[in-house]
């Protein structure tokens, strides 16, 4: 990063992180209502029907590692997979989870070891149902179409980073009437969701899945810094723009 | 009696020691994100360095991350080849290939010309034959897209497809001589450009606060809550 970058960026943190505390502290986060998606309603019925019907879950947390730009689908990725285990967890099928990079694989058998410490149960089958599908793009997604295809599955969640290769992916999914949701950074990724699958979440929805996923109050507060933050930025193109056009800049 | 202050004493320790382990984590990671802040505004300074080393050792905590994920990928496939409940008959390819290439690589080692073209030959085709599978899927789906989805967003979504399309393929760069023609290109063209950045600034928001959240150790996806 230049360094005639990095004030501005010192500022947007120091904006991030006092527009954060007001909101975590004070109850003006409560006159706020976050717009609950139809596609993660669906999720979350799906997902019930799953543990009802015993039926599996796949999720797929895509392939990017964690110290790179799309890292932070990744960790969406993740939140996810951490809710759909509490969601899931009195049910007889663990999720089966798949991923493209090594440190992602670890963490989600991570949160599985977790389940099996809460569940107080042995087996060595629960840690495996987390693994790495495949090291690059295409390699991932080949090793996670045969789990997609499981007749045994109901439900299926792609969320990270995938790129267009996620056509793959839906298109054997659809093939066994399966439920999926499309959540990626990538913008291939989501417009061949968008065409490919039912549920799909555009632009930056993918980062409200916690929120709407959980009670938690941080993942509110973060949606809300995120609304307030994409305000300040409208507003500060409006300005440029006026200023442009007033021959000022 | 004993027996249920034993156990007691013993879940008690347990659930001590899980505790000790988070606030250990979280301690550990969020000085190594704000460590990371602060070398990234202080690059000249002694944080500058730590920073790199902290990146350094990272990276190399990603790559023991992909051994041990890769050992696990094998043995899930031996898993599949070896036990009678969930036989696949992809996976004695996988182990095939993967002892092969392996093999290979050790005894010829990465940089020989033989594992370089084996490597690539098999990579190129597999990913050319999965990229015409894609092709015909999407394909496919643009064909079924509209009676999937029949709303205001799927018809601007179509038709704004199947111009750009045109457009892209230089047909209104024909008229470029008449002005209006021109600007008028210019302008179409910046359309997808704009719609693309506009998203993008979405997504880059959402990862900025993703990444502060678990840098500063409000989010830990390493445990559950």
């Amino acid at each position: 990063m230049s360094n005639t970058v990095l004030p501005f960026f010192l500022m947007f943190i120091l904006i991030i992180l006092i527009v954060g505390f007001i909101f975590y502290f004070t109850s003006l986060r409560n006159r706020f209502e976050i717009k609950k998606s139809d596609s993660l309603i669906n999720l979350r019925k799906s997902i019930g029907l799953s543990i009802e019907h015993g039926k599996g879950l796949h999720v797929s947390l895509g392939k990017s590692d964690l110290n790179n730009i799309h890292g932070a689908a990744s960790f969406i990725g993740l939140e996810t997979l951490n809710q759909i285990i509490d969601q899931s967890i009195l049910s007889d099928n663990p999720p089966v989870t798949t991923a493209g990079s090594g440190d992602l694989t670890l963490l989600a058998q991570s949160q599985h070891q977790n389940v099996l410490n809460d569940k107080s149960s042995g087996g060595s089958d629960f840690v495996s149902s987390a693994y790495l599908s495949g090291a690059t793009n295409l390699s991932y997604i080949a090793g996670a179409i045969p789990p997609s295809s499981n007749e045994t599955l109901s439900t299926q969640i792609f969320a990270g980073n995938i790129g267009p290769e996620i056509g793959l992916l839906i298109d054997s999914n659809n093939k066994k009437n399966h439920f999926s949701l499309a959540a990626t950074d990538s913008l291939e990724g989501q417009s061949v969701s968008y065409a490919c699958s039912e549920e799909v979440l555009i632009g930056e929805e993918i980062f409200a899945i916690p929120a709407q996923m959980s009670d938690e109050k941080m993942f509110k507060v973060s949606l809300l810094i995120q609304d307030v933050l994409r305000w300040f930025i409208i507003a500060i193109i409006l300005i440029v723009l006026i200023l442009k056009f007033g021959g000022v800049l | 009696m004993v027996y249920h202050r034993d156990h007691f004493n013993c879940a008690d320790l347990k659930i001590r020691r899980s505790a000790m382990k988070k606030i250990f984590l979280v301690i550990i990671s969020s000085l190594s994100g704000i460590l990371l802040i602060l070398g990234l505004f202080f690059p000249e300074s002694i944080l500058g360095i730590v920073r790199f080393y902290i990146l350094d050792w990272a990276i190399i905590v990603g790559a023991v991350a992909l051994t041990i994920a890769i050992i696990n990928l094998f043995s899930v496939h031996w898993n599949k080849v070896f036990s009678n409940e969930k036989r696949d008959f992809a996976s004695p390819f996988f182990i095939v290939g993967f002892l092969t290439v392996l093999l290979v690589g050790i005894l010829l080692g990465p940089n020989h010309k033989f594992f370089i073209n084996l490597t690539s030959t098999t990579i190129i085709s597999v990913e050319a034959s999965l990229m015409a599978v894609l092709a015909l899927s999407l394909g496919l789906a643009s064909f079924r897209f509209f009676r999937k989805k029949q709303n205001l967003l799927a018809i601007v979504f179509g038709i704004s497809t199947v111009f750009f399309l045109l457009l892209f393929s230089g047909i209104l760069s024909l008229g470029e001589k008449f002005s209006l023609m021109k600007t008028l290109n210019t302008a179409l063209n910046t359309l997808p450009i704009a719609g693309s950045t506009g998203i993008l600034i979405g997504i880059s928001l959402g990862a900025i606060l993703t990444s502060l959240r678990i840098l500063f150790g409000f989010d830990r996806p390493y445990h559950r809550k």
